[in-house]
């Protein structure tokens, strides 16, 4: 690691994306676009701060008294028919996917958008039990096409230009189209319609579940996600254990604050809420429902204090959108499923012995922006400040910048040798520096400066510390008060 | 994993068992009460933040309503939902449109698979954000307002109310599915290129009846 805690990884796939001009521009377009659309629907919408408040709460309850919640749920839900499973990670989660699916002789399963997906890598576990998985979200589908990684939560595909989106479907059709988003979304619609008349099974996420009525919700605006809860005879839908509301009325919150919160919506085009497969006299709807209930790392960081505030989290994106890291470098630059400060705060919680996991606390500038953007208020900021302690508690870090924060800390802790050292250092930068730029064999050669100049520029040496400038102000002062 | 090792993973994680939680068996309340005056007011509202999302939405009196709805949908193949749904002047036009009432399940989806237009009603409509609300019923099978590319919704003045909890209110029981509808189908996956119409409808027309519109 060097002086700012990233790794070459990390720094490779940061260089390589603000190497490519129309990623970087449209990262920026999109931030930029959704942090608008939240403002505006922000100013429209007077209670806002009230409904913030209201949701931050219900989704806190919820969560200090799980177990409790979970229960009533399942009790619920499995009187309106619902088949409930648990998952204890990932590789369990799967397995019981993959078992429902042997169990239907199923051949295609057509799949909604869905992040716990993307976590617990389900395509590739049905894949391997020989189940075809089609992903149907618009974004989802080219990313799949192209073999890459969702990089933004809500807007997956936000990295690719229209022309390659085009050659994908080319290729995969066999035909000529133009670059319009109105002919590539058609060509989408004609070959997945098809998709979802034909497939055994529906796979859907669960954007949130609701104790009260023991029911499922998906938000959704294309309208794929109705497709797969609807047409194939079995929909299964995957929840995080933390995705749940208590009552209707936390979820009329939760209504009026993700769509906003993601894109500035007021209301996404759907909001389909499941009470169990159809009744038995209803002609559609599938016959059964399974919704697998996952844990995957979540009990862990519910256990801890520090960050169980992060399980609040109801995904959509507008840290991510506010954060000025994720704005530039894009969300394959964090090399993990969730970018962004949600992703820096909750996939070492997953994963505590991943390094490169750890490491993404420090992409981050600490602005605190992602805190003041997050509909449920969670303290992302102050998780990323304690997840650097950790890591330097555990000696992850660079050593020579280690040291030299020891050294540090002891120096700033007595005021005249914090002064002399000041002194000394500022001798020592205007001796190399000068009034200009640091020459480079310094900057290469001198063990400490190596390590933070390397990603970062130094500034000019300066003259006098600020601490002198502010006996002299405060000196000017009060000879201004005096006068007066 | 079992049920009870799984909540026993959450109660260590949160320092022990929570008390058992009572929810009240969903209450039902009593539907909004309101005047005509006041039904127009919403309805208007809900007509204007439906158009800004790429919707429709007119006022028509009950006398006008089977000559509106027959110039929208035409000879168009057409599926609808129950005759209990719909005023009796909208089934006369539909002659020719496929009931789901009228055919068994497969029949049905091959229906709405073929269908232009799919025609229903509503249990409300929802002035905060121009939504319709739709609970999957008997009557009103999921598909109607999901394969055809065209969704007509025919909704009298009564149903029409303010605000979001209003409409979780309105529910009756649970239904299989209860949905709310908000414009046509969209996307901005490409690009932030906003495009109507992708997997579901790419129309939404609610006609809302005022029975003393003259």
């Amino acid at each position: 690691m060097s002086a700012h805690g990233l790794t070459d990884d990390f720094l490779q796939r940061a260089q390589h994306a603000l190497g490519q001009d129309f990623l970087r521009q449209a990262v920026r377009k999109t931030t930029d676009r959704l942090r608008d659309g939240r403002a505006q629907a922000v100013r429209e919408a007077g209670d806002f701060e009230a409904w913030r408040d209201a949701l931050s709460a219900s989704r806190r309850r919820a969560i200090a008294r799980l177990d409790a919640v979970l229960r009533v749920f399942v009790e619920r839900a499995s009187a309106h028919g619902v088949q409930v499973h648990f998952a204890a990670d990932a590789a369990e989660a799967c397995a019981i996917v993959v078992e429902l699916a042997r169990a239907k002789g199923a051949r295609l399963a057509a799949k909604g958008k869905s992040m716990l997906s993307e976590e617990i890598e389900l395509n590739q576990a049905l894949e391997a039990a020989c189940v075809e998985a089609l992903e149907t979200d618009l974004g989802e589908w080219i990313i799949q096409l192209a073999g890459e990684r969702p990089s933004h939560i809500i807007l997956p595909v936000v990295h690719k230009p229209r022309a390659e989106i085009r050659e994908l479907f080319e290729q995969h059709g066999g035909i000529t189209l133009s670059d319009e988003t109105k002919v590539l979304a058609g060509y989408a619609r004609d070959r997945l319609r098809a998709e979802f008349l034909r497939a055994d099974l529906g796979i859907t996420g669960c954007n949130m579940a609701i104790a009260e009525t023991g029911a499922v919700a998906l938000f959704s605006n294309e309208g794929n996600g109705r497709m797969v809860s609807t047409l194939p005879k079995t929909h299964i839908a995957l929840m995080g254990m933390e995705r749940i509301v208590e009552t209707r009325a936390d979820f009329v919150d939760l209504m009026r604050l993700l769509p906003r919160s993601a894109t500035g919506q007021r209301i996404t085009t759907y909001v389909n809420v499941l009470h169990g497969p159809k009744r038995t006299h209803e002609l559609d709807g599938p016959e059964e429902l399974h919704v697998v209930v996952v844990d995957a790392g979540r009990s862990q960081q519910l256990a801890d204090r520090d960050y169980r505030e992060a399980l609040a989290c109801i995904r959509c994106g507008a840290c991510l959108n506010a954060c000025p890291v994720y704005s530039t470098v894009g969300g394959h630059a964090y090399g993990t499923v969730y970018p962004g400060p949600i992703g820096a705060v909750i996939e070492p919680l997953y994963a505590r012995d991943d390094e490169r996991r750890a490491e993404l606390a420090n992409a981050s500038t600490l602005c605190g922006a992602c805190h003041e953007a997050c509909p449920v208020r969670i303290p992302l900021h102050d998780m990323l400040v304690s997840l650097r302690q950790a890591n330097v508690r555990q000696g992850r870090g660079d050593r020579s910048e280690l040291a030299l924060q020891r050294v540090a800390a002891r120096a700033m802790a007595v005021p005249f040798v914090y002064a002399g050292g000041g002194a000394v250092a500022r001798w020592f930068g205007r001796f190399v520096a000068g009034d200009g730029a640091w020459p480079r064999f310094v900057l290469h050669h001198t063990p400490v400066l190596q390590a933070m100049a390397r990603q970062r520029v130094l500034p000019k040496p300066p003259v006098r510390a600020f601490r002198d400038q502010w006996a002299d102000l405060a000196r000017e002062d009060m000879r201004g008060s005096d006068g007066r | 994993m079992d049920a009870e090792s799984f909540y026993a993973r959450i109660a260590s994680a949160l320092g022990g068992p929570s008390p058992a939680l009572h929810l009240p068996p969903a209450l039902k309340v009593a539907a909004v009460t309101a005047t005509a005056t006041e039904r127009r007011a919403w309805a208007h509202l809900a007509s204007e933040r439906l158009r800004s999302v790429g919707g429709s939405a007119e006022c028509v009196s009950r006398s006008q309503l089977a000559a509106r709805v027959q110039e929208l949908v035409g000879a168009s193949p057409t599926v609808r939902v129950a005759d209990a749904l719909l005023p009796a002047e909208v089934l006369s036009v539909l002659g020719q449109a496929t009931a789901c009432t009228a055919v068994d399940a497969h029949t049905w989806r091959e229906a709405c698979a073929a269908a232009t237009w799919g025609v229903t009603d509503a249990d409300a409509w929802i002035a905060e954000t121009g939504s319709v609300l739709l609970c999957a019923q008997r009557d009103r099978p999921r598909a109607t307002s999901l394969l055809p590319r065209h969704h007509l919704v025919i909704v009298p003045l009564e149903r029409v109310i303010p605000s979001l909890e209003g409409a979780l209110n309105a529910l009756v029981d649970t239904p299989s599915q209860w949905l709310l509808v908000t414009g046509p189908s969209r996307t901005s996956d490409i690009e932030n290129d906003l495009t109507i119409g992708v997997h579901g409808p790419a129309v939404l027309h609610v006609l809302v009846v005022d029975e003393e519109t003259a």
